[in-house]
């Protein structure tokens, strides 16, 4: 039988690559990918904001960014084939996920901060600015990860 | 230990396709059939043995050329690779140390 045969040390590399396959095996993101994210959260923190600052309602608005955020995701996992979801990633992923958080919270607080002191406008440039470059960053971040991790396991 | 081993896993290509599922939220049909490099016929006999065991739940969309298959681990196939990683490591344990 086949599984007979498998030695431990060739199931592990086989189990090792495997694992990584979804960090490193991946089509780099299209060029316009972090601007349109940018576009996005730009458009988010402005209806937010002003859902938040007036009377009007801003849930329809807040519905239809979430729907197209669906039609994006269902594009993007179709592009990457998969998805990895950092339950175990390769070591050289750790710094990657520190990184997004970081810059998770440092979005949050310009955004915050600009739409605060000068309003929606202000959030949604705010959004655009950090949100594209945080983009940007972090692709590149992934993308050299992906290469040493592939280093690594040959 | 050698028998902790699950025989539905440890095939070669089985074991890639788990390990591939245990990391990713979901692996597309294309996808698993690049990185184990096999067959449309061989691919879906493979991924057809883990449904059946449990370890794999399989979605599809769309129609005709446009269509595509996905798969995502199941919470008893995660269970399942988990301890069959276990195993594998414990004896590669009293391999690397005897």
């Amino acid at each position: 039988m086949e599984s007979d045969r498998l030695d431990p040390q060739d199931a592990r590399r086989i189990m090792e690559r495997a694992e990584a396959a979804p960090y490193v095996d991946q089509p780099a993101a299209p060029a316009w990918y972090p601007a349109v994210v940018g576009l996005w959260a730009a458009g988010l923190a402005a209806v937010v904001t002003i859902g938040l600052t007036t009377d009007r309602s801003s849930l329809p608005w807040i519905l239809l960014l979430v729907a197209l955020e669906l039609v994006f995701l269902r594009w993007l996992v179709r592009r990457q084939g998969a998805m990895p979801d950092f339950r175990r990633p390769p070591r050289e992923f750790r710094g990657v996920l520190v990184r997004y958080l970081v810059g998770v919270a440092a979005v949050l607080l310009a955004t915050g901060g600009a739409a605060v002191v000068a309003g929606p406008a202000a959030a949604a440039v705010a959004a655009f600015v950090t949100v594209t470059a945080g983009a940007t960053l972090h692709e590149r971040s992934f993308a050299a990860a992906a290469a040493r991790t592939r280093e690594r396991l040959g | 230990m050698i028998g902790d081993l699950d025989p539905v896993i440890h095939a070669p290509k089985r074991l890639a396709a788990m390990a591939v599922l245990a990391s990713a939220s979901t692996a597309t049909f294309a996808f698993l059939r690049e990185h184990l490099e096999v067959s449309d016929s061989d691919l879906s006999k493979q991924m057809t043995t883990l449904e059946k065991a449990g370890y794999v739940a399989t979605s599809k969309s769309g129609r005709g050329r446009g269509a595509t298959t996905t798969f995502r681990i199941t919470r008893t196939g995660r269970a399942a690779y988990e301890r069959h990683r276990g195993a594998l490591a414990a004896i590669l344990q009293g391999v690397d140390q005897p």
